[in-house]
């Protein structure tokens, strides 16, 4: 799962430190050196199926945020400096495909990330999860946005 | 120090660019009306207005050789681990406390939960 291709990207950044020196290349020599270290450890300890695709896809996912992050920002950059203020506010229920604690804290966290999305509560059967809407357009719309961008990513990943 | 032109430019527009995040944040946080409208102003321009100040501050300071540049990156590592949880948790201490949504909002799933899940 992602804990493991995190485990291995704070090990890259541990032997960054170590060099004092955060660049590229000692990045990728740190993932390296930390991939060869994960693999002396017992199975169990880092067990994990189709380990490189979802490094990719987690990678993948990390360029989607950043250009969400960015698209975002200006939209409501946008909406905050207009003369006439036009928001429609509103918490919508968002329902849920994924039921792993772990990637719903991370799809909770980039959601708040996200300029003009932020969540709010997530129900206690992991059925929804709410998210307050700074401009809500349509309801249906917008949670298709979030269905086919960050959750179809993180369910890919979890897999 | 003599700096190099372009890093002189790169740099200022940096600053400039997470100036402006701050300042919308800011007039946002004085024109929204609700805690969670404001949030939104707030929590994530102040993320991007941060990150480009230390950005700049991260380049500069390296091509002086007075920093080596990590504690910079980790404000940015932190900033972008704890804004989101303290945004989200703030705005369910309010509405747990009982604020209520600005009346010009359109829906409230949330209540309609609440309220059948009681």
């Amino acid at each position: 799962m992602v804990t493991r291709f995190f485990l291995n990207v704070i090990l890259a950044l541990a032997w960054c430190l170590l060099q004092d020196e955060i660049s590229l290349r000692q990045m990728v020599i740190g993932f390296l050196v930390g991939l060869l270290a994960m693999l002396f450890f017992p199975r169990s300890f880092h067990q994990e199926r189709r380990y490189f695709r979802k490094a990719a896809l987690s990678v993948r996912l990390v360029f989607f945020f950043v250009k969400e992050l960015l698209i975002a920002n200006w939209t409501v950059v946008r909406q905050v400096l207009a003369l006439k203020l036009a928001i429609r506010p509103g918490i919508v229920a968002y329902p849920l495909s994924l039921q792993n604690d772990v990637l719903i804290t991370l799809l909770a966290n980039m959601i708040t990330l996200t300029p003009g999305t932020l969540s709010v509560e997530v129900s206690p059967d992991r059925q929804f999860l709410f998210i307050h809407f700074l401009d809500v357009a349509d309801v249906e719309e917008e949670i298709r946005l979030i269905k086919d961008g960050f959750e179809r990513h993180l369910l890919l990943i979890a897999q | 120090m003599q700096v190099p032109y372009l890093l002189d430019v790169l740099v200022s527009v940096l600053l400039l660019l997470g100036l402006f995040f701050l300042l919308t944040g800011t007039f946002g946080l004085l024109r929204l009306r609700d805690v969670y409208a404001r949030m939104h102003a707030t929590s994530k321009s102040t993320t991007f207005g941060v990150a480009g100040v230390v950005l700049a501050s991260l380049l500069y300071l390296r091509y002086l050789g007075l920093s080596s540049g990590l504690k910079e990156s980790l404000i940015v590592l932190f900033l972008f681990l704890t804004a989101p949880v303290g945004a989200h948790m703030i705005a369910r201490a309010a509405y747990r406390a009982g604020v209520s949504l600005w009346q010009g909002g359109v829906v409230d799933d949330f209540k309609k939960w609440l309220d059948e899940n009681r």
